[in-house]
C-alpha cells in the first residue's frame, strides 16, 4: 500500500494496515491482508474486539542500524484531550520538487504564515536530516566509524600474522620442499600446495569461531529481538530473518578471511618454492 | 653410434660458483658418457666437486657452461615445468642423509614421486612394491623417525624406484650407515642395476664398494684425473 492509497480510502473503525515485517510475524507465510487480530481490552466496553488487517506498508527506519520500524495505521479520532507541546507534521513532496529548494523557500514562508495562537513552526527538516540527527544523538555515526577502523585493523593484522607465521612455517620446511622438487613437484605446485594447507587452516578456524559466534548470538536472543514490558516483540536492533543474515554474513567474513591468507600466505610461498633444492638438501 | 646407447652424456661441464669474494671452479671441463644399464661410482675427496656433478646430472642445478642429454634428450633451454617432468619420469635420487619427509609415513613418503606424473596403475599398490623389493613391507605404516638408518635408506631407495626412472643418483648412499647395513644397501642398488636394468650412478669414499661397480672414475679439485 503506498501512502496515497491509504489517505484515498479512509479506514474503517475496526481496520487496520500493518508493516510488512509485523504482518510476517504474526501471520508467518500467510497473506496478512484480510485475517484477523484480537485487540486488548477495551477501557469503556470491557470486551475484545477483531481487527482486521486490510492493508500492507513498508516499515520506516529513522537511523541506518535498526531494522524498519513496525507500523501501525489505524483511524483515530482526534484526541481532543491531548496537550500539543510538540506536534511534527510530515510534508510530502512532489518526485519533480527539490527537496533544498523547497525547504529553503518554505522555512521563511512558514515562519511568517505558519503561526497560530502560541504554535509556530520551529524548524523544517528533510527526513535524511532527521536520520542525520539521529544518527549523531545515538552516536551511531562514530560508532560506525570505530567500527570500520577496527574492522580494517582486523583484516592488516591478519594479513601481517599471516606472513609472519607463514614465513617461519615454511623456513622449517624448506628441506620438505627440496624432496618434492627433487622428485617432480614444479614450483607452481609447491606454491599451490602451501597456499591451499593456509586455506584448509583458516577454514577450520572459520568454523571454530563461527560456532562460537553462532552459540552467543542465539544466548543472547539475536534471532529473537527484543521484547518489551508489555510482552510485545519489538525487535527493536537484531535481525528478522536470521538464518539468512547468519548465513550471509558468514559467507562475507569467511570471503574477506581467505582473501587476506590468500595474501598472506602468496609472497611467502613464491619465495620458498624457488629455493635451490640443492640448497635445501645439502647433506653437510 | 654409440651415443645412442649412452643413456647419460656430458659434454664439457663447467660449474663456477660466484661469491663477492671468491669464485670457485666446483668442475672443470667434464665429459662423461654413461652407457644404459651401467653402474659406476665417482671417488674423490671431500669438495672435489662430486655432488655437484650428480646435481648436475640430476637437473638440480645447472652449468656455468657444457651440454647435457639425458636418454638421448638435450636438456638446454628446458622449461622448470620440463625439468620437473623429467626428474619425476627419469631419475630417482638418493641422498646421504635419507631426506624422507617426517611428518609422512613410509608409504606416504614413497608414494611422493607418484604425486607428480602421470603413473599408470594404484598408486598404493606400487609404492607397497616398491617397499616389497626393498624388504620394508611391514614398516608402511611407521614414521621416517621410528625407523634405523638402514631401514631409512631402503625406504629412500623405494621411493627412488617407484617412478620406474632409468637412472639413479646416489650421493654417498652409505655415508651415514655403518658397513653392515651399507653392504646391505649396496647390494640392493647392484640388484637394481641387474635384475632391473636401471643405470646408477653413485658417490662412494669406500673402495671396496666402489671395485664392485662396472666403472670408477676419480675426481681432484673439479677435474675428472682417471
Ligand atoms: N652453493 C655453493 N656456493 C659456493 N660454493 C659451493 C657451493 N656448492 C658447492 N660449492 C663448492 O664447490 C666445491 C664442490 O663441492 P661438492 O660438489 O659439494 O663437493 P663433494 O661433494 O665432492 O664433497 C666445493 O669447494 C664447495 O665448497
Ligand atoms: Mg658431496
Amino acid at each position: 500500500m503506498t501512502v496515497e492509497e491509504i489517505s484515498s480510502k479512509p479506514l474503517g473503525d475496526r481496520e487496520i494496515v500493518l508493516s510488512k515485517e509485523m504482518a510476517e510475524r504474526y501471520f508467518p507465510g500467510r497473506n496478512a491482508i484480510g485475517q484477523y487480530l484480537i485487540s486488548n481490552i477495551d477501557r469503556e466496553t470491557g470486551d475484545t474486539s477483531k481487527i482486521k488487517v486490510v492493508g500492507l506498508v513498508s516499515g520506516v527506519k529513522w537511523h541506518s542500524m535498526m531494522r524498519s520500524y513496525d507500523l501501525v495505521v489505524k483511524s483515530s479520532a482526534p484526541d481532543r484531550k491531548r496537550r500539543l507541546n510538540s506536534t511534527k507534521i510530515v510534508l510530502r513532496l512532489n518526485d519533480n520538487i527539490d527537496r533544498n529548494d523547497f525547504i529553503a523557500a518554505f522555512k521563511p514562508w512558514a515562519a511568517k504564515n505558519l503561526c497560530e495562537g502560541n504554535y509556530f513552526v520551529q524548524s523544517v527538516l528533510s527526513y535524511d536530516d532527521v536520520i542525520r540527527k539521529t544518527e549523531n544523538d545515538y552516536r551511531i555515526h562514530s560508532q560506525n566509524t570505530l567500527k570500520y577502523i577496527l574492522g580494517a585493523f582486523f583484516v592488516v593484522n591478519l594479513i601481517l600474522g599471516t606472513i609472519g607465521c607463514f614465513w617461519l612455517q615454511t623456513r622449517r620446511r624448506v628441506e620438505e620442499i627440496g624432496i618434492r622438487r627433487s622428485f617432480g613437484a614444479t614450483r607452481g605446485r609447491i606454491v599451490r600446495m602451501l597456499v591451499s594447507e593456509s586455506v584448509i587452516l583458516a577454514t577450520a578456524a572459520f568454523i571454530i569461531g563461527d560456532l562460537i559466534y553462532l552459540q552467543y548470538a542465539l544466548k543472547e536472543g539475536l534471532d529473537q529481538g527484543y521484547v518489551n514490558n508489555n510482552g510485545l516483540n519489538l525487535v527493536d536492533n537484531w535481525i528478522n530473518h536470521f538464518g539468512q543474515h547468519f548465513i550471509i554474513v558468514s559467507a562475507g567474513v569467511y570471503l574477506i578471511i581467505i582473501v587476506a591468507v590468500i595474501t598472506g600466505t602468496l609472497i611467502p610461498a613464491v619465495k620458498a618454492a624457488s629455493v635451490n633444492p640443492v640448497d635445501a638438501l645439502r647433506d653437510e | 653410434m654409440e651415443s645412442n646407447n649412452n643413456i647419460i652424456s656430458l659434454k664439457g661441464i663447467n660449474k663456477v660458483y660466484r661469491t663477492k669474494t671468491v669464485e670457485t671452479q666446483a668442475l672443470e671441463d667434464i665429459n662423461l658418457d654413461v652407457a644404459d644399464g651401467e653402474i659406476i661410482s665417482i671417488m674423490g675427496p671431500s669438495g672435489c666437486g662430486k655432488s655437484t656433478l650428480l646435481n648436475i646430472i640430476g637437473l638440480l642445478d645447472t652449468p656455468t657452461s657444457g651440454t647435457i642429454e639425458l636418454c638421448g634428450r638435450p636438456v638446454e633451454g628446458l622449461s622448470d615445468k620440463q625439468l620437473a617432468a623429467m626428474r619425476n619420469k627419469t631419475l630417482g635420487f638418493v641422498f646421504q642423509s635419507f631426506h624422507l619427509i617426517s611428518s609422512l609415513n613410509v608409504l606416504d613418503n614413497v608414494m611422493l614421486p607418484l604425486m607428480y606424473g602421470h603413473h599408470s596403475g594404484d598408486r598404493k599398490a606400487l609404492a607397497r612394491e616398491a617397499l616389497e623389493k626393498v624388504g620394508l613391507s611391514n614398516r608402511m605404516h611407521h614414521m621416517p623417525s621410528q625407523l634405523s638408518g638402514g631401514q631409512a635408506q631402503r625406504v629412500a631407495i623405494a621411493r627412488a624406484i617407484v617412478g620406474d626412472p632409468k637412472i639413479i643418483l646416489a650421493d654417498e648412499p652409505c655415508g651415514n650407515l655403518d658397513s653392515r647395513m651399507g653392504a646391505e644397501i649396496m647390494n640392493l642398488l647392484h640388484s637394481l642395476n641387474r635384475d632391473d636394468h636401471r643405470t646408477i650412478v653413485m658417490v662412494t669414499h669406500n673402495e671396496e664398494q666402489a671395485r664392485d661397480t662396472d666403472r670408477i672414475l676419480h675426481f681432484f679439485d673439479g677435474r675428472q684425473v682417471l
